[in-house]
Order: C-alpha cells, then sequence, then structure tokens
C-alpha cells in the first residue's frame, strides 16, 4: 500500500513540472474548480467567484433583498444612541417591540454546548423584554422628557422595568426604586459649569452630576449602554472627578474610573426587596432554574471561615478598543 | 489485536448471533461512532476531514493532485428556485412598491389602541367634547319619548339569550356575547317599524371596508380597516348642533399629551394611497349613508376601561364621515361645511354601552384655529350587575392531594340569574333611541 502511494505522489510530481511548463494557454482551458497553484491571479478570482455562487444559492435574491430594506429600517427610528450598529438584542427581530418575545434557556452552556458552572437547569419559562440601555439625550439645549406609563415585573432581571413614552416611540428602561406610573423623567447630555439638581429617575453624564450622589446604570465606555449597577436594588456613589474621569464605588466596594461623559441613572434600582424574598420551598428554588447542592459531605479547607484582603486597587476605563482594565492607580 | 477481532475468534463456532456478526461489515471506528459528544471541536473537524480524504478514490485524487479536469460527469447542483406560486401574490414594501412615498403616514386601523384614549382620537379628529357626558339633547328627547310594549321582559329576554342560552359550551366568552347583545337589540329596534316605517329603510353590513384621510398640520393620517357592523340608510341624518353652537367651537383649544405626541401608537407606513378615501360602498348603492357602526368587543379589551374601544369607535364614525364629505366636495376641498355631516357608533362589551355622535362641521384639519368638528361621548352605560362571578364548587374524590391530582376539582356552572340582577332598561332606551334616530 505505502509503495504505492508513493508512486502515485511521484508521478504527481513528474506532472506537475509537465503542467508548469505548458504555456498560458492550455491552463485557460481548466476548470475554475483546479486550485490556485498553478493559475495566475486571474483565474484565482475566477474560481473564487465560481465559489461563492455556490454557497450563495442558499440565501433567495428576494430575502436578501427584503432583509436588506429591514436592516436599514431596524431600529433607526428608535433608538436616539450613537453607536447604533453594537446594539446586538437578544433574538434578531425587525422592529423594536414591546412584546416579549421567546427565548431558549442556554443553562450555563458557553458557545462549544459545554457546562460552564454547575447547579443550573429547568425552571418557569421567560420570555424576552427588549429593555433598552442606552440613555441618549441632546448634548445642547433642554433635556429629553419621557412619561412613566407603567411598572412591570421582568422574569429575566431581579430589577423591574418601566415603559417610558416621549414623541411617537416607547422603550422599556430599568427602573429606579420610587417609580411610578405618570412621572416625567429627564435625559441629558449637557455637562455645565454647575452640577445638575436631578431627581430620581432621570439620566445625565456623570460629570453633570454632584460628588456624593447615587447612581445606577453606569456606562463604562460612552455611548455603550449600561453595563454595571443594573441589579435589583443597587446603587454606585460618585466619590471624586479628576481631570476628565469619575470615580465610583460600586455596590462590591470596588472603585472604578470612567470617563466623564458616560450616562448614568441617579437613584437606586427597583427591586431593592430581591434578597430578601423567602423562596419557601425547594421547590420554587427549581422553579427559578436553580438545581440542588450536591449531597456529598466535604472537609473544610481554605475556602471556608473569614478573609481579610487588601482593597483591589481602582480600575480605569480609557480606550473601549483595549480589553478590561489597562490602567491601574 | 482489536477487541472486534478476538470476538471474532471466539464466537466462530458457537451460535447464530457469532455467525451473523462474522458475516456482518465489521464495525470500526468510524466517523459516526466519533463525533458525539466529549470531542473538541478542533478534533471534531480533524476527524471529518481525514474522513473525507480516506473516502476519495484513487483516480480522484490522481487528477486533483495533477488539477486535470475530472474524467466523470460531476453532476452540477440544481439551483433552487427563487419563487413559488403560492407567494406570488406578495407585494414588495420598499422603494420598488408604486404606492411608495418618502413622506411617512399614520394609520390608524382596528388594532391600534391609542394610549389616551378618546382624548387623543380628539385631537386627530380635530374635534370638541360636547354635552358633558350626555347624549346631544335631541336624543336624550327621543330616548324619553318612545315605548315599547314589554320593554323590560323583552330586554331581559334577549339578555339571558346571549349571555346563557347562546352555547352548550360552560363559559360564553365575552367576544361572543357582546356581539350576539349589539345583534339581538338591533333586532329588538327594528320592531318599532311599524310605528317608524323609516325603519324599513335601512340595510346592515358586516365586515365593510371604510378609509378616510386627512392632514393634521404636516402629518397624513389615515383611517382604515373593517371595524365592524355598519347600519346605514337611504337619506342623511340630520344636524345634531345649531350654526351658532358651531360657531362657538372656534374659541375651544384641544387637549395636549406633552411629553407624548398626539400621534403615538399608530402605526407609520411609507407604502400607502394617496387620499385613500372609500366609503365602503359603490356608486348605485340604495343605501349609501353611514347611519351607526357597531363595534363589540372582539379581542377583549375591556377587562378594565374601555377608553381604548371608545377611541375606536370615534375614529371610524369620523373616517365614516369624512369619507362621505370628500366623496361630496372633493378630495382637496378645505372648507366648512354649511350641512354638516352626522355619524353614530355604539360600543359595546355586552355589558357596558358607550353611544356617540359626530357631526363633521369642517374639513379644514390641518391648523387648529378655526371651527371644530363636534362629539357626544356617553360612556359608563351598565347595563346589568356583572360582579358575580361564576360559581366554583369544590369536588373532593378517593384519596387525598398527594396522590390524587384531581383531588380539587374545579366545576363550572352558570350564574342562574345571570343578567338578571338591576337591570337598567334606560340604557337601552338610549340604544333604541340612536337607532330610531332619523326615522323619527
Amino acid at each position: 500500500m505505502m509503495s504505492t502511494r508513493n508512486s502515485i505522489f511521484q508521478l504527481c510530481n513528474v506532472f506537475r513540472t509537465l503542467t508548469l511548463s505548458r504555456n498560458v494557454a492550455v491552463q485557460t482551458a481548466l476548470p475554475a474548480r483546479c486550485s490556485s497553484l498553478l493559475s495566475t491571479h486571474k483565474h484565482t478570482t475566477l474560481g473564487l467567484s465560481h465559489k461563492v455562487s455556490f454557497s450563495s444559492l442558499v440565501f433567495r435574491a428576494s430575502t436578501v433583498q427584503t432583509l436588506n430594506v429591514v436592516e436599514k429600517e431596524r431600529h433607526r427610528d428608535f433608538h436616539t444612541s450613537l453607536t447604533l450598529e453594537r446594539f446586538k438584542p437578544w433574538k434578531k427581530t425587525p422592529e423594536y417591540t414591546l412584546r416579549p418575545l421567546g427565548k431558549k434557556r442556554i443553562t450555563s452552556r458557553d458557545h462549544t454546548g459545554r457546562v460552564v458552572s454547575g447547579r443550573r437547569g429547568g425552571g418557569a419559562k421567560r420570555n424576552y423584554r427588549m429593555v433598552d440601555f442606552k440613555r441618549v439625550g441632546p448634548v445642547e439645549g433642554p433635556p429629553m422628557e419621557e412619561k412613566v406609563l407603567a411598572v412591570r415585573y421582568d422574569p429575566n432581571r431581579t430589577a423591574n422595568i418601566a415603559i417610558v413614552a416621549g414623541g411617537n416611540k416607547k422603550r422599556y428602561i430599568i427602573a429606579s426604586a420610587n417609580m411610578e406610573p405618570g412621572d416625567i423623567i429627564r435625559t441629558s447630555g449637557h455637562i455645565g459649569r454647575m452640577t445638575v439638581v436631578a431627581n430620581e429617575g432621570d439620566a445625565y453624564p456623570l460629570g453633570a452630576l454632584p460628588i456624593g450622589s447615587l447612581v445606577h446604570c453606569v456606562e463604562i465606555y460612552p455611548g455603550e449602554g449600561a453595563i454595571r449597577v443594573r441589579s435589583g436594588g443597587t446603587s454606585a456613589q460618585i466619590l471624586r472627578k479628576v481631570g476628565g474621569q469619575v470615580i465610583l464605588q460600586l455596590p462590591s466596594k470596588l472603585q472604578i474610573s470612567v470617563n466623564e461623559r458616560c450616562v448614568a441613572t441617579v437613584g437606586r434600582a427597583s427591586g431593592d426587596q430581591h434578597n430578601r424574598m423567602v423562596i419557601g420551598k425547594a421547590g420554587r428554588s427549581r422553579w427559578f432554574g436553580r438545581r440542588p447542592s450536591s449531597g456529598l459531605w466535604q472537609r473544610k479547607g481554605g475556602w471556608a471561615g473569614r478573609k481579610i484582603k487588601p482593597l483591589p486597587p481602582i480600575k480605569v476605563y480609557m480606550d473601549p478598543s483595549k480589553k478590561g482594565t489597562h490602567i491601574t492607580v | 489485536m482489536p477487541s472486534s477481532m478476538t470476538t471474532r475468534l471466539f464466537l466462530k463456532s458457537s451460535s447464530l448471533a457469532g455467525s451473523r456478526l462474522l458475516t456482518g461489515p465489521l464495525i470500526l471506528p468510524g466517523q459516526k461512532w466519533i463525533l458525539v459528544r466529549g470531542y473538541r471541536p478542533e478534533k471534531k473537524r480533524q476527524i471529518r476531514e481525514r474522513g473525507k480524504e480516506q473516502r476519495k478514490t484513487t483516480a480522484r485524487k490522481i487528477y486533483e493532485t495533477l488539477d486535470l479536469p475530472s474524467p466523470y460527469n460531476i453532476p452540477t447542483k440544481e439551483k433552487i428556485a427563487d419563487f413559488h406560486p403560492r407567494y406570488m401574490n406578495r407585494v414588495h414594501m420598499n422603494e420598488d412598491n408604486p404606492h411608495y412615498h418618502e413622506e411617512k403616514t399614520y394609520i390608524f386601523n382596528h388594532r391600534c389602541r391609542l394610549e389616551e384614549g378618546v382624548n387623543q382620537a380628539l385631537w386627530l379628529t380635530k374635534s370638541k367634547l360636547m354635552g358633558e357626558g350626555q347624549l346631544p339633547e335631541r336624543i336624550q328627547e327621543l330616548a324619553s319619548r318612545l315605548e315599547m310594549p314589554d320593554m323590560e321582559e323583552r330586554v331581559l329576554r334577549s339578555i339571558r339569550k346571549c349571555r346563557q342560552y347562546d352555547t352548550q359550551s360552560k363559559l360564553i366568552p365575552v367576544d361572543r356575547y357582546s356581539y350576539a347583545q349589539n345583534i339581538d337589540f338591533i333586532r329588538l329596534c327594528q320592531l318599532m317599524s311599524g310605528q317608524y316605517p323609516g325603519l324599513l329603510q335601512r340595510a346592515q353590513s358586516d365586515g365593510y371596508y371604510v378609509a378616510g384621510s386627512w392632514h393634521r398640520g404636516d402629518e397624513q393620517i389615515q383611517v382604515r380597516g373593517r371595524s365592524g357592523l355598519l347600519v346605514s340608510s337611504t337619506s342623511p341624518l340630520e344636524r345634531l348642533a345649531s350654526p351658532e353652537e358651531v360657531a362657538e367651537t372656534a374659541s375651544h383649544t384641544l387637549p395636549d399629551f406633552y411629553p407624548l405626541a398626539p400621534t403615538i401608537d399608530l402605526l407609520t407606513r411609507n407604502v400607502y394611497k394617496d387620499n385613500h378615501n372609500f366609503s365602503g360602498f359603490y356608486e348605485g348603492s340604495p343605501f349609501p349613508h353611514a347611519h351607526t357602526l357597531f363595534i363589540h368587543d372582539a379581542r377583549n379589551w375591556c377587562r378594565n376601561t374601555m377608553q381604548y374601544l371608545n377611541a375606536q369607535g370615534l375614529m371610524f364614525a369620523f373616517a365614516n364621515a369624512m369619507s362621505r364629505a370628500k366623496l361630496q366636495y372633493g378630495a382637496d376641498a378645505a372648507i366648512d361645511l354649511d350641512e354638516p355631516i352626522v355619524t353614530q357608533s355604539i360600543v359595546s362589551t355586552g355589558v357596558k354601552f358607550a353611544f356617540i355622535q359626530v357631526q363633521l362641521n369642517t374639513l379644514n384639519m390641518n391648523s387648529n384655529d378655526g371651527i371644530k368638528n363636534m362629539v357626544w361621548v356617553d360612556e359608563g352605560n351598565v347595563m346589568y350587575s356583572d360582579h358575580y362571578p361564576v360559581v366554583f364548587r369544590i369536588f373532593k374524590t378517593h384519596g387525598n392531594r398527594h396522590t390524587k391530582p384531581g383531588y380539587i376539582k374545579k366545576m363550572h356552572r352558570r350564574d342562574p340569574d345571570l343578567g338578571c340582577r338591576e337591570l337598567d332598561v334606560n340604557v337601552f332606551r338610549k340604544f333604541l333611541a340612536c337607532y330610531v334616530n332619523g326615522a323619527a
């Protein structure tokens, strides 16, 4: 077997040398299926186009057209945020909608399908609500005003969500602690010389808010959307402002330094009774998708007991192109 | 030696199954056996590619390595047709559509729930709310005057028919009995045709299509769709307010909804027909004038409030009048009408009724100044007390709740006195007066 294989390869080498020595006219007669080793640049392009046409047969021309139109229209008339391209709802839908959408559980599996952390699975079905984390207001002029229509429960998070409307648009946002239907909330991007007098639920840049105020739904980079302090009953405190950066203390006592143009919502997030909720029985814990812990007896080791650690250093977020913290003060 | 070979030797002359194993194909750890969960994706890809290489024939290996044309006729892939006769009547809703406009229009149809209810509809139709929650005086007078023999008993019987004897199912849903109640009351009203022969000049049309369009400021507003059951007549209705009252409405200011826009919850579309006005009746129809529109609670909107359905009744009644006026005075006429057009609509959930009258005074809808249209809304008319719930009886079976899921069994039984408690016949009197209006 091995001998035959060797002989074939030898033959191949012989023929390759022969074909290389041939003129270009012979090569043009070859089909586009041939590998790009022999052919010139022209042929490679031809071959590529041929392959692409085969693979693109799956997408019908008409659907592609309509999809393009939908993509153009999508979120254009609703989202006022600057970074439109980075908005990724859980599911691709043609329009922003208040209707809860169907959702599949991932039960702590990652993209390869492996279990990342244990004790998750089952539970009641949940529907996804398109919560808008981008509170982008006008940089100049009076702030944008919106009216709270309703405060509702969301199974996907510990805080409640609110339906707010302004102009012709409605959207979901994270509700602040004492938000009620009929309230009017303001959103602004203006940083003035004086600090603003803000009510609960208003969204302002961190640079415009006074030192010591409590905020939630904090952006890490300007225009990216709120990432920190979104869970129920939490709030961060503004400690100080240094040269265009604002230093905050998170609920975990970790201090972060972010740009002063990052928008945050004033007050605490709603759902402060979340950690005092009495589950009542083991079965109800399963409804939330938590599985029981292992019954195996394990000796207590170093993980048990009180530990006293020094506070972690301040995390500084300056450049959105770099990942994580890149300056440690 | 692989394990399969050992089993071969072992089972050489033992049993029938063994002989079958020997004659059958040798199970090797091939592609399908390896591609199970637990392998990393890179490893899976390697195995898959190796399998592809192994399956190639020697001839194919030769011509591929030498870059020669293949000696075999490789069948070309069939192109999938990008059309199907089932979907050929679909049209593009983009720029290719002949009705595409760059300016958007606001469309109201039977699925729109206006956030601010009747107030928002008043702004959209540029109209003033009259009568302080009462019917117009002429119809109030008519309601007090009309008499029908055994009215209370007839009404009671019709309610019982709709709530209790309509179907054999345990519970009759709202969308059924609200529709049936409308139909049955119309039948009762039609019994008055002996006294008022004008009632014979009427026609019912269920699921008719109406379209009316106008401009409010820079925005075009269209009302269109299949709203409900329309009763139309040979002659138009008379005016409800005198010209002096109409002239007084010029000083009225329309409601404000800041920070909400008055066009919130309307659909925005780029594909629409310009000046789309259609009264629902073609030329030569014997009953062209819209008299009363009956709207029932088809989607169970009115569990808490009736404001969404009332707004819908107002918008569609106004669209009936507007399409009639555009037909009469031309599509671009922006004038104050000497002879106003009057239409009615009755909104009902089977229990609660709202009576709406619309008088179209002006076609000059662009500006908020000038005379306004007039709207009477009489809402919150409760026909009978519906607070008593359906009777639930607890039914115990043998066993206990751990062993038997049917231990506590809910039993639906219809309330035998449903519709008979605190009956208010005056609501039916208003219904009758609205129906007889125009014939008396």
